[in-house]
């Protein structure tokens, strides 16, 4: 894919992409995010 | 001159590349406190995700890892849509794509020095191209289907070697709580790793180009990301000495395999390979050099 319907698929994501981070900020994402990764992951280290 | 070759071979000059995967496996994991204590950083950096696959339970670590916030927020998708981690992704990958696996991931790093180590080495052929379909169906069934059904991170629960190594082993090693609680799980764990690493020493980046749903995720967005390895199309004459040189299973530059190290710009006769801004729209022509790659 090259020229105009790159050029507009590349700011569509980008468009979506910042959409979806600033729905995301709102929502509380960015807590949820924090909440899981400050507690240890018992799965990831293999407890189960 | 003979002591100067002596200290080239003692000291081999590190590229850009190799310094720059460094710094960010340091900057992912500079909480060294951690290490000792056995303890992970809690503060709120913790909310941001790196852009590679380096374990949030690492006690290192001082963001989050994007596949397991990806699964986490999946686990809870019925209650919340995960706007926040995909916008994430997206931007990831929209800016650098692959260019992520090959200067921005530890796990990367560990694999390539590992292959250093000299021995008889696996090269890539039809075979590794066709295990390199099978980090789409890990994407598909341990990140997206099992945590939607199980209710539970199936990649991070029976195949990461990234929490394996970087969370399980330095926790168990520095806190006795969770070393009493070692079972099965981590043996499995334990195995999973030790074989991908295994298969490091023979293969270049044998997880990355296998089994790494992370990687596949960003290699949707190689052929459009911001940033990374492009092709001077006046200059190209398709020879094919890039896809020929390369290690991952590529079939021409900057296709879902290219993790866009660059090794291929010093291979290139015409210099026609750069690193430099991919803007939208802008024409690339990339050799056809399938059939003459076969090895």
């Amino acid at each position: 894919m090259t020229g105009k319907p790159k050029q507009i698929l590349v700011c569509s994501l980008l468009i979506a992409a910042v959409c979806l981070l600033a729905a995301g900020l709102a929502d509380g994402g960015f807590t949820d995010v924090l909440r899981k990764a400050a507690t240890i992951c018992f799965e990831c280290i293999g407890l189960g | 001159m003979k002591t100067d070759e002596k200290k080239k071979k003692r000291f081999p000059k590190l590229s850009a590349r190799r310094y720059t995967q460094l710094i960010a496996a340091v900057l992912y994991n500079c909480n060294v406190k951690g290490f000792a204590e056995g303890k992970i950083f809690k503060g709120a950096s913790k909310g941001l995700c790196v852009p590679g696959l380096n374990c949030y339970s690492c006690p290192g670590a001082v963001a989050a890892c994007p596949l397991g916030s990806l699964q986490s927020a999946l686990l809870s998708s019925r209650y919340k849509v995960p706007y926040y981690v995909l916008g994430t992704l997206l931007l990831f990958g929209l800016v650098c794509g692959r260019f992520i696996c090959g200067f921005l991931c530890p796990f990367g790093l560990l694999q390539e020095l590992i292959y250093k180590i000299p021995t008889k080495k696996i090269k890539k052929s039809r075979v590794t191209r066709a295990l390199s379909k099978l980090k789409y169906i890990i994407l598909i069934a341990f990140v997206i289907v099992i945590p939607l059904t199980k209710l539970s991170p199936g990649f991070c629960k029976y195949i990461c070697p990234a929490g394996t190594l970087e969370g399980g082993v330095p926790l168990a090693l520095a806190n006795a709580d969770i070393r009493g609680m070692l079972g099965a799980l981590f043996s499995w764990k334990v195995f999973v790793a030790a074989a991908i690493l295994l298969a490091s020493l023979f293969c270049y980046r044998a997880f990355c180009r296998f089994l790494c749903p992370l990687g596949a995720i960003y290699s949707f967005f190689n052929p459009v990301s911001f940033f990374g390895v492009k092709v001077d199309k006046s200059k190209c004459t398709g020879c094919g000495a890039c896809v020929r040189a390369c290690k991952m299973d590529v079939k021409k530059v900057c296709d879902g395999e290219c993790i866009q190290c660059g090794e291929c710009r010093g291979v290139c006769p015409e210099n026609a390979i750069s690193f430099g801004y991919k803007g939208p729209g802008e024409a690339k022509r990339t050799p056809k050099t399938d059939r003459q790659t076969e090895e």
